[in-house]
């Protein structure tokens, strides 16, 4: 239907920009981030019967897009490829408390560092060093914005098992950050 | 007392779903005590809560990508 076909072709007009933005933003990854955004406009395509017309269309593609990012970071945590840890490298001793030179130092942080470009950037970069697996779960998890229990449920792994795989994200991300931010 | 390694999980735990009454006596315990773990709480927080802010940055100009990317979605969608 010509109305269709004029519509899309202008939500792709206005709304690539924002979307790609997310993408990136998302998954660092320009190629991915790419694929994600067709896949997107594809998807919108092909079920515009269910785009009611009174939401508001960026709105909507954007949940698309959730969905699709979502998807793709479950794939990633289910086959993951590239790098991972052999071994944790040793936080704790074998009483299971800190090492002397891995326990965390005090930070001067608060969210206003969120506004700090350079510290993003800081944070990325961080991220992008998490072995596939971890950095697929935190972003599962953010992405979401699902409580840890329906992470849970939709990896099929149990509560415990989440917190310690939080943890081992968490600790590196931590100590990451700490090396070349709050400590730099 | 709480091990260091049972009292950073008991963190993520406390951020995912909250506490017991008896684990949040014993995490309290813990980092009152410890440096590390008190330390390790509060920047598990603040990632905790950076990660949730879902706030959308541009990082990098995508002004290259995009015209190019528009035209070969169009193309895709026969459009």
């Amino acid at each position: 239907m010509d109305n269709i076909q004029t519509t899309i072709r202008s939500w792709v007009e206005s709304f690539t920009d924002s979307l790609y933005d997310r993408a990136l933003y998302k998954t660092d990854n320009e190629e991915v981030a790419k694929d994600l955004v067709q896949e997107t406009f594809l998807a919108a395509f092909e079920s515009f019967g269910s785009y009611k017309g009174n939401s508001n269309p960026k709105t909507w593609l954007m949940s698309i897009l959730n969905h699709k990012i979502i998807d793709h970071y479950r794939m990633q945590y289910k086959n993951p490829i590239g790098k991972e840890f052999n071994s944790d490298p040793h936080f704790f001793d074998d009483e299971g408390m800190w090492q002397v030179e891995r326990r965390p130092s005090v930070w001067d942080c608060d969210l206003s560092l969120l506004d700090d470009r350079d510290f993003i950037v800081t944070l990325k970069r961080c991220m992008a060093k998490l072995p596939t697996k971890w950095l697929s779960i935190l972003q599962l998890k953010y992405l979401s914005e699902k409580g840890g229990e329906e992470v849970c449920q939709e990896l099929n792994i149990a509560p415990t098992n989440y917190w310690q795989m939080m943890r081992r994200a968490k600790m590196n991300l931590r100590e990451c950050l700490e090396k070349n931010w709050f400590k730099h | 007392m709480l091990s260091c390694d049972k009292a950073t999980i008991l963190v993520e735990k406390k951020i995912d779903t909250g506490l017991t009454l008896i684990e949040k006596l014993k995490l309290t315990f813990h980092t009152g005590m410890c440096s590390g773990c008190s330390n390790y709480q509060k920047h598990s927080v603040f990632i905790h809560n950076a990660m949730s802010a879902n706030v959308n940055r541009a990082l990098q100009t995508v002004n290259f990508v995009v015209p190019q990317l528009k035209a070969s979605i169009l193309e895709k969608l026969k459009l």
